[in-house]
């Protein structure tokens, strides 16, 4: 930011209160009340109706933002429902055979009902 | 916020009820020896075993095994067994059913003829009795 004097500072401000201002003016204007060079009584009045303004600004935004964080949680547990009910379904379609720890192309179905028939051969219904 | 951050917690704890013999001591059995050239594992669950009202059947199948692998399958499914509610031991076979969970049974089939080791989980809705008549052949 280009070094101006204080009666540059207040010229503006005065400018500011006459709404002379361009926008380009009042970012400058409230970068300049952040420094020290500010710390004068001059711009005590500019600063408080910037800092009000401010706030306000901010009160106006605040519940857009949570609308903002509310829509993507909510986006957020919709995806992980569905992929957790994605995974589900795919997972609980299980069906393999494994040999030695490999797996090999057989029909599980059929030894299943094999294991089983043998495993109650010798019991009683 | 916090809510919506449980629910998603919720659902990803929930989400771990395939391996439903995860914490049973048979699960080492699965899981060390199925490798072994002479194991065959089964593993099937989902539609296909629907019309037994079965959710999962696991199995593990040792020909011919070694005295430590029927001794150390023997001991785990030992331990398995002292929280089964019912229980039927011959010396050909052993059945037991699990404490039941949200509605689901569970039981161990664990059986070895000399030759063939045979160990079972399985899950579902069917009482045992149910699981004998649909697989025991006539």
């Amino acid at each position: 930011m280009t070094q101006h004097d204080l009666s540059y500072w207040e010229e503006m401000t005065q400018r500011y209160f006459l709404a002379e201002t361009t926008e380009e003016e009042e970012r400058q204007l409230r970068k300049f009340l952040c420094t020290s060079q500010s710390q004068d009584a001059r711009f005590d009045e500019i600063r408080a109706t910037l800092s009000f303004l401010n706030v306000c600004k901010n009160q106006h935004q605040t519940p857009r933002a949570n609308y903002t964080l509310r829509a993507l949680a909510v986006a957020a547990c919709l995806s992980a429902i569905a992929f957790l009910g994605w995974h589900q379904y795919h997972q609980q379609d299980v069906s393999s055979v494994r040999i030695a720890g490999q797996t090999v192309e057989a029909d599980a179905s059929q030894l299943m009902e094999q294991q089983l028939a043998e495993m109650f051969s010798t019991t009683n219904p | 916020m916090k809510k919506l951050l449980t629910i998603i917690l919720l659902l990803l704890g929930s989400h771990s009820v395939l391996w439903a013999q995860k914490g049973l001591a048979i699960q080492t059995a699965f899981d060390e020896l199925a490798v072994k050239k002479n194991a065959t594992e089964v593993v099937m669950s989902g539609k296909r075993l629907k019309d037994f009202h079965l959710s999962l059947f696991h199995s593990l199948e040792i020909k011919n095994p070694s005295a430590t692998d029927r001794q150390r399958i023997s001991s785990l499914v030992q331990t398995d067994a002292a929280q089964a509610i019912t229980q039927e031991e011959t010396p050909a076979h052993s059945f037991y059913e699990l404490p039941q969970h949200k509605g689901t049974h569970s039981y161990i089939l664990y059986r070895h003829n000399g030759q063939t080791l045979t160990l079972i989980y399985i899950e579902g809705k069917a009482s045992l009795k149910q699981i004998k008549q649909y697989f025991q052949k006539k």
